[in-house]
């Protein structure tokens, strides 16, 4: 996440740097910058100082107790024999596409349920915003009790509606598992997923559907050349925060399935965690975050620079 | 299972086999609670707790919450080898290490050696319905009170404690190739198959740990 925030700063602020960078930086430069230092300190503590020792880390030889040796590249060199990391990649790429497709799918419905001015939208947008609210943590464990194949409450209902009469183990297959993360996760963001796109919705001016009615435009044509583009510039933040944030998803993996089972969903970010704190080797650990890091960076900067190039279109 | 200095492993054999074997059969003829296929360890004794299956295999940590339920009479039994020669209990799983680089070692130290003293042993573990980890201890008064604690009291030095360097990374890692070997064995469609793909993930992982 933080990498897509400041990656978003950075686009307006290069963008008009040019026209006023000459007379109000060279007039009072040190007040300007006694103004920045408190961000400039916290930024290099919180950000720079442990990016830092991570790369430091990630050249070392570096166990929980003990003292670090360096080791040079040795680290990097490994993360091409660890079949759990490669295998991980993969995962996570498959559960980001997975996991776009869908939110924007059953967004798109909800937003259309709820953007009529019907009474009771107002009760739906607060009803799919609800589970947002939850850490996603607290909302893992509660699907983990919910999805047990005795206990609970998805069995429960299946038993009731007559779709099954044998306990449904819902973690139980690497493809079920996958199905309810994807559920949990949907159920758990949709929510803001929604929020976002009436907001967009609704900044998009009225008079633009009033004119497109007055010169006689289908309901297709207003929403490909009216809805489409007014909204673009909201897809492209909400593509850039899910993908990210599937690349990164760990604690929905970490609390339901354990990376189970038979380590079929097992992401990057779990693998990471288990080289750091099962394995102890906290240098591969360390290699593997420099890499994911490098990873998120160009692909933000790939994924800013299409969607700038299409704005501009 | 392992070498006594940590360095191999042996889990493709013939006692290995049966027991996995046994186990397979329990899970194919639908024995064992359906929860087990995900169970992760958390809730593992729950539904012996609960008076809904009847045969549960571990040894001395389920004792205390065992004496306080009052569902059912329970009994305690050795776990058989394959063979029938001889019997096997679960102790351990817990390890307590002091690092290197710790300023207080000997204070470490004198605790560990308090907690296997006599009186911790006795009064303070025992006394609570836990079993001393001492085997000479096993005819305290509060063990030896119930024949069925003392049974297993006296059944720990029939166990043994496997030893291994990276252990939790191999074996108690819910990522790691024990448990894949597991399930491989008793949910997968080849047993041996699965035996002899852990014996060579477990023996490199034993192999590549410093």
């Amino acid at each position: 996440m933080s990498v897509t925030a400041r990656a978003d700063t950075d686009v307006p602020a290069r963008s008009v740097a040019p026209r006023r960078s000459h007379r109000p930086a060279t007039r009072r430069p040190l007040t300007g910058m006694l103004f920045v230092a408190p961000t400039a300190v916290i930024v290099a503590a919180l950000f720079l100082v442990p990016l830092g020792i991570l790369v430091y880390m990630s050249l070392t030889d570096w166990p929980l107790l003990g003292s670090p040796t360096p080791t040079g590249l040795d680290n990097y060199r490994q993360l091409g024999d660890d079949d759990q990391f490669i295998g991980a990649i993969t995962f996570t790429l498959i559960y980001t596409a997975i996991t776009t497709v869908v939110l924007f799918a059953v967004a798109f419905v909800l937003v259309a349920i709820s953007n009529s001015p019907r009474p009771g939208s107002r009760f739906y947008r607060t009803a799919f915003f609800l589970p947002y609210v939850v850490g996603t943590a607290a909302a893992s464990s509660m699907w983990w009790v919910d999805a047990h194949d005795q206990l609970g409450v998805f069995n429960q209902i299946l038993h009731a509606v007559g779709l099954a009469d044998q306990p449904v183990g819902m973690l139980a297959s690497p493809g079920k598992a996958l199905i309810t993360v994807i559920a949990l996760v949907v159920w758990k963001f949709i929510g803001f997923q929604v929020i976002v796109l009436l907001v967009g919705l609704q900044s998009i001016p009225r008079e633009y559907y009033e004119a497109a009615l007055v010169d006689g435009a289908s309901t297709w044509q207003r929403l490909r050349f009216i809805t489409v583009p007014g909204l673009k510039p909201t897809l492209a933040l909400l593509t850039v925060l899910s993908v990210t944030g599937s690349l990164l998803a760990f604690d929905q993996f970490f609390v339901l399935t354990h990376g189970g089972p038979d380590n079929s969903t097992v992401t990057v970010v779990l693998a990471l965690y288990n080289k750091a704190f099962q394995s102890f080797r906290l240098g591969n650990a360390a290699a593997e975050a420099v890499v994911l890091l490098v990873a998120l960076i160009i692909l933000n900067v790939v994924q800013l620079r299409l969607l700038r190039s299409r704005e501009k279109e | 299972m392992l070498s006594d200095d940590g360095k191999k492993v042996d889990i493709n054999n013939d006692a290995f086999r049966q027991i996995f074997g046994l186990y397979k059969q329990l899970t194919d003829e639908k024995l064992v609670a359906s929860s087990d296929k995900t169970q992760d360890g958390s809730t593992w004794p729950n539904n012996f707790l609960a008076g809904k299956v009847g045969m549960l295999p571990l040894g001395s940590p389920i004792v205390g919450a065992l004496q306080q339920q009052k569902i059912f009479q329970w009994g305690v039994t050795p776990l058989m080898s394959p063979d029938g020669s001889k019997t096997s209990t679960f102790i351990g799983g817990d390890v307590a290490g002091i690092s290197v680089n710790s300023k207080h070692k000997a204070q470490a130290w004198d605790f560990l050696k308090w907690t296997l003293e006599d009186n911790a042993q006795v009064e303070i573990i025992a006394k609570n319905g836990d079993l001393p980890a001492r085997t000479d201890l096993s005819g305290n008064k509060y063990t030896a009170a119930d024949p069925r604690t003392k049974l297993i009291a006296d059944g720990l030095k029939n166990g043994v404690t496997p030893f291994a360097l990276p252990f939790g990374d191999l074996f108690n890692n819910p990522n790691g190739p024990w448990v894949e070997t597991i399930r491989g064995a008793i949910y997968g469609p080849d047993l041996n198959k699965a035996l002899a793909a852990g014996q060579d993930k477990i023996q490199k992982g034993l192999d590549s740990a410093g």
